[in-house]
């Protein structure tokens, strides 16, 4: 399992770990059962307080897409994949839709909307 | 505790002037006069205990020491008993060479085992009374202050010493004076007094240390570092 | 800005316990220093040259005497069980304090038998990790090379809490590198916790738990680091946005001829319409010190 944290981004460093983790379970990298390092053990690793990697662990297990085991560590929660992306493209949907209620007040077109929406994409992914 | 002492006989190892010293002292002085070797005992034990306090001193030691698992009245206890070992250590020499001088019939050298006892109680008390004097002058005023502390003591006692040794001149009997006192002290500095002034120079000692224990206990009790 | 201390939650994993300690010295006084250690976790001691942090060191250790307060140790009291508490107390202080005319091995004969669980072979295995040579004179060793003797020393006699006052002043990065890798490889170990007093802040940011900033013998706050870090916010904008409601939001500002910089704990209470035309960073641990320390030395509280 790879985790790779950036001190600069601005982001959380907890958020960064529960995104990344997320991820892999999603995407099946990590799977169901697998161990994950100790709160310990990953806070050596990536070099940072044990307060972080265990605040993210806790927000993980809350989440319930991992659990945890006293004495033994945290595994990856049997995922129910199709739920969660379904949750995920419901969320995505309800943003969309204020997206769309804000352009209405300009009365942006479709085109324009989606115009915007490619900048947006683009902007956002790193340049090659 | 037994380490810290170790640690002020560590540091000895360089210590150039008891060597010399006790080289000096290889004279059977303890025959000669067990009073003049007692004093030059009480040099030696002075040059060590100078020595490993000086570098107590010069490496702020103490520090490192008060942050081991040993508490302050060891540390104290410590360092009186160090002493007590240097004097044990240059006795082990003197006492011996002594008596090897002596069987060889090395000249000048008088007495026997009276002289190794006078010897002996002379050691206990000239060291009891500058242990007792210096090492709580040494907690209260620290190394460099307390070092003038040092020659003072010496000086009584050398003074002591000296106009005692104006008696050793005059054979016992013949010393003209009602004072039971200076005949016992006579007695003692050539050799032959009775068992019983030796028992009292020990106890006299022997108050003298503990006393003087308590007072630096207290002291660096209170220091801080 | 003081902070209740936020990790009284389980006494009995409490390593260290400090409440309203205070020491009086004629030109300089410690007040009202609280703070608790669980086991398990590295503090972080900052704050500048003198305010305090080798004295509270030293009142732990009972090289001071304390005027006021209480010190707890594994829960016993820091001066009854003196002895019990310092046989599972590692030190490393920043002036080494051995006795330079002996060897390694020479002082490791001393003071080895006085802990009750020495370990000779781990000793050893520092050694030989340190390169330290047991028959070299501590005296002969660099400064970086006496840090390592302290911390192997340290570390050989199972030492629950471990001590460190500016161990690394004066050493390159390099070293203090190895000396963090040393540390999280010792936090491994859920029982133990580390006390390590800098000011070279930027050793905490990654292996600190908790920060206790102390300033002019007080304690400005004790919290946890990511929170510290989330508080604040550098704040930096052009000149032309500052007026006098702005400003007093801001803990410390630094006005220059091309704009200004500054730290604020109210990052809320600024308008996004504000925020859009500055640029907002997380400090770092530094950056909140000095700010703090200015406001204080400027008379602001």
């Amino acid at each position: 399992m790879n985790i790779i944290i950036s001190h600069m981004s601005g982001e959380p460093i907890y958020q960064q770990i529960i995104n990344q983790i997320k991820t892999l379970i999603l995407a099946g990298d990590l799977t169901e059962g697998e161990m994950l390092p100790s709160i310990r053990q990953l806070g050596k690793d990536l070099r940072i307080s044990v307060i972080t990697t265990k605040r993210a662990y806790e927000e993980l297990e809350r989440e319930k897409f991992i659990y945890s085991v006293p004495g033994k560590g945290s595994f990856v929660a049997l995922q129910n994949c199709e739920a969660r992306i379904e949750n995920k493209r419901k969320q995505i949907e309800e943003m969309l839709k204020d997206v769309v209620k804000e352009s209405r007040l300009l009365n942006l077109s479709l085109a324009e909307i989606t115009e915007i929406l490619k900048n947006v994409y683009d902007d956002m992914t790193p340049a090659k | 505790m037994w380490r810290i002492i170790l640690k002020d006989l560590m540091v000895q190892k360089s210590n150039i002037f008891i060597i010399i010293f006790l080289c000096i002292s290889i004279s059977g002085t303890m025959y000669r006069s067990p009073g003049i070797a007692g004093v030059q005992l009480l040099l030696g034990v002075y040059f060590m205990l100078i020595y490993a306090n000086s570098y107590d001193f010069k490496y702020n030691g103490e520090i490192m020491i008060n942050s081991l698992p040993i508490n302050r009245k060891e540390i104290v206890l410590a360092k009186y008993l160090s002493a007590i070992v240097y004097a044990l250590i240059i006795m082990v020499i003197i006492i011996p060479e002594s008596m090897i001088l002596y069987l060889f019939n090395f000249p000048g050298l008088t007495g026997s085992i009276q002289a190794i006892v006078s010897f002996l109680g002379i050691v206990v008390l000239l060291l009891s009374i500058y242990i007792s004097i210096y090492l709580p002058l040494y907690y209260r005023l620290g190394y460099m202050r307390s070092r003038w502390g040092n020659f003072i003591s010496m000086f009584v006692i050398f003074g002591l010493i000296g106009a005692m040794g104006q008696l050793i001149k005059i054979p016992a009997g013949e010393l003209k004076t009602t004072n039971q006192g200076l005949e016992q002290l006579t007695a003692v500095l050539n050799g032959y007094a009775g068992p019983v002034i030796y028992l009292m120079m020990l106890v006299v000692g022997m108050v003298l240390l503990v006393l003087s224990f308590k007072v630096s206990v207290r002291i660096y009790k209170n220091k801080d570092f | 800005m003081s902070e209740t201390d936020p990790v009284r939650r389980n006494s009995s994993s409490l390593i260290l316990e400090i409440q309203g300690l205070g020491k009086y010295f004629s030109e300089f006084e410690l007040s009202d220093v609280t703070f608790s250690l669980e086991k398990g976790y590295v503090m972080g001691l900052i704050g500048p040259n003198g305010s305090g942090k080798t004295t509270t060191i030293k009142l732990i250790m009972n090289l001071l005497k304390k005027d006021r307060g209480e010190i707890k140790v594994f829960g016993l009291d820091h001066v009854k069980d003196e002895k019990e508490i310092k046989n599972k107390i590692g030190f490393v202080y920043d002036e080494n304090h051995y006795y330079g005319v002996l060897t390694i091995e020479q002082m490791k004969k001393i003071v080895a038998p006085m802990y009750q669980y020495w370990d000779e072979h781990l000793f050893q295995k520092y050694l030989k990790e340190f390169d330290l040579n047991p028959k070299q004179k501590i005296d002969k060793l660099s400064k970086g090379m006496k840090t390592k003797f302290s911390l192997a020393m340290a570390l050989s006699h199972q030492a629950e809490l471990i001590i460190l006052d500016e161990p690394t002043s004066g050493l390159d990065p390099v070293f203090r590198n190895e000396l963090l890798e040393i540390l999280y490889f010792l936090m491994q170990d859920e029982n133990k916790a580390i006390l390590f007093s800098t000011h070279i802040t930027s050793d905490l940011e990654r292996i600190a738990d908790y920060i206790t900033f102390i300033n002019q013998g007080r304690v400005v706050f004790t919290s946890e680091k990511d929170q510290v870090l989330e508080r604040f916010s550098l704040v930096k904008g052009p000149n032309y946005l500052l007026d006098s409601s702005l400003e007093k939001q801001f803990i410390g500002l630094r006005k220059s001829s091309v704009g200004f910089e500054g730290l604020t704990a109210d990052l809320e209470v600024i308008s996004p319409a504000m925020k859009e035309k500055m640029i907002v960073e997380r400090p770092t641990l530094d950056e909140i010190m000095i700010y703090l320390v200015n406001r204080t030395r400027m008379g602001v509280r």
